[in-house]
């Protein structure tokens, strides 16, 4: 890792991953191809297939939780080690090698360009041969129609994973309003309902690997989207964080 | 009424008893929101006992859909039904629970094993700075 210089924002790349060894290493490679000034973090949540070795090898940084806790909460650890490490700027993505780290610097100008919390990688807007499975986009279209409705605001792809995030915004991440499952169209309502400024950026996804199981996929499907609309409901009945709280750290 | 070839000779509450349980009913979902809300339980648990407040809902309101489950068992009482329905949940719920509690107690183990080790491997290094200065 190379530190930044002077007058730079230090940024710090998270990547949850759980047995992702064959395609760990190749995610780190490219993420620090595209950014050399970042760090890297993999969170290896629980694997049992070397996913730590091969991040370790790649030049990351591990953080090994002794076992599997989710997606949810592998990127609750990282953002507590970005609190932490004083990062400014937090990148996030999967660790498959869905999101081409190439696209990361388009997240971070659209951070600075539009004075945004959070910036989400949106791959409609993107140039990839990314063709989302139906059951998904089904989910994904519901969720952005009830963001659309709650905040005005339309969302289009508020299941990516693909997110860049400034530390003022951070500090709403570190703590238990964020789901330990699968933060998706629940938590952006949430950080709309902050007074977070969440935009989106075009991104460049690519297909999931073959054979591997999402959420998105049969039954797990209609368990999430009954999931996220119950989430929803609840941070709708749920008061609103203190906005001064941690704020003086900040300073 | 006939169900699956069988006659259902469901007796419905009285307008009294229905009362009761629509009431019982409501408050238990007023009950599950509020502690969903304060975050008690995780969203996945606050689905499964929400389900379970709305079937009770649901069948405090329209008690005649239990016409079917007295054909195919031969309960002929509403409320007797319900009792069932309510020791067959209780005892899945158990059950559930007990799986949890068992993973958790194997979670904290290996946790207190890594920490162990963890606190034996600061204290060896602290000795070995303290010796080296």
């Amino acid at each position: 890792m190379s530190s930044p210089a002077e007058g730079e924002e230090s940024i710090l790349v998270l990547i949850p991953a759980y047995n992702e060894a064959p395609r760990i290493g190749a995610v780190v490679a490219g993420v620090r191809r595209a950014l050399t000034r970042a760090e890297v973090v993999v969170i290896d949540d629980g694997s049992s297939d070397g996913t730590a070795r091969q991040a370790r090898a790649a030049g990351a940084t591990v953080l090994s939780l002794p076992m599997n806790l989710g997606y949810g909460d592998a990127l609750r650890t990282g953002y507590e080690y970005a609190l932490a490490s004083g990062a400014q700027v937090v990148v996030q993505l999967d660790a498959d090698g869905q999101h081409d780290p190439s696209s990361i610097t388009t997240l971070l100008d659209a951070m600075a360009d539009r004075d945004a919390g959070v910036v989400i990688g949106c791959r409609f807007a993107g140039s990839g041969d990314y063709r989302m499975p139906m059951l998904r986009r089904i989910g994904s279209r519901l969720f952005s129609a009830i963001l659309r409705l709650l905040t005005g605001r339309r969302f289009h792809d508020p299941t990516s994973g693909f997110q860049a995030i400034r530390r003022s915004a951070l500090r709403f991440f570190a703590t238990d309003n964020l789901p330990g499952d699968y933060p998706d169209a629940d938590f952006i309502y949430f950080l709309c309902r902050s007074g977070i400024e969440v935009v989106e950026a075009p991104a460049r996804f690519e297909p999931s690997p073959d054979g591997k199981r999402t959420l998105h996929e049969g039954l797990l499907s209609v368990f999430y989207v009954a999931k996220m609309l119950l989430s929803v409901f609840l941070t709708m009945l749920r008061p609103l964080p203190d906005r001064s709280a941690g704020a003086e750290e900040e300073e | 009424m006939s169900f699956f070839g069988l006659e259902s000779e469901l007796i419905l509450p009285t307008f009294q008893q229905q009362l009761v349980a629509i009431v019982f009913a409501l408050l238990l979902l007023a009950l599950i929101i509020f502690l969903a809300v304060r975050r008690v339980f995780a969203e996945a648990y606050s689905m499964l006992w929400l389900l379970t407040g709305l079937a009770i809902l649901l069948l405090s309101v329209y008690p005649e859909s239990l016409a079917p489950v007295s054909a195919l068992t031969g309960i002929v009482e509403a409320s007797s039904i319900l009792f069932l329905f309510g020791i067959v949940f209780l005892l899945v719920i158990c059950l559930f629970i007990t799986a949890v509690v068992s993973q958790q107690k194997m979670k904290i183990t290996k946790l207190s094993i890594r920490l162990a080790l963890l606190e034996n491997r600061i204290e060896g290094t602290m000795e070995q700075c303290r010796k080296s200065t």
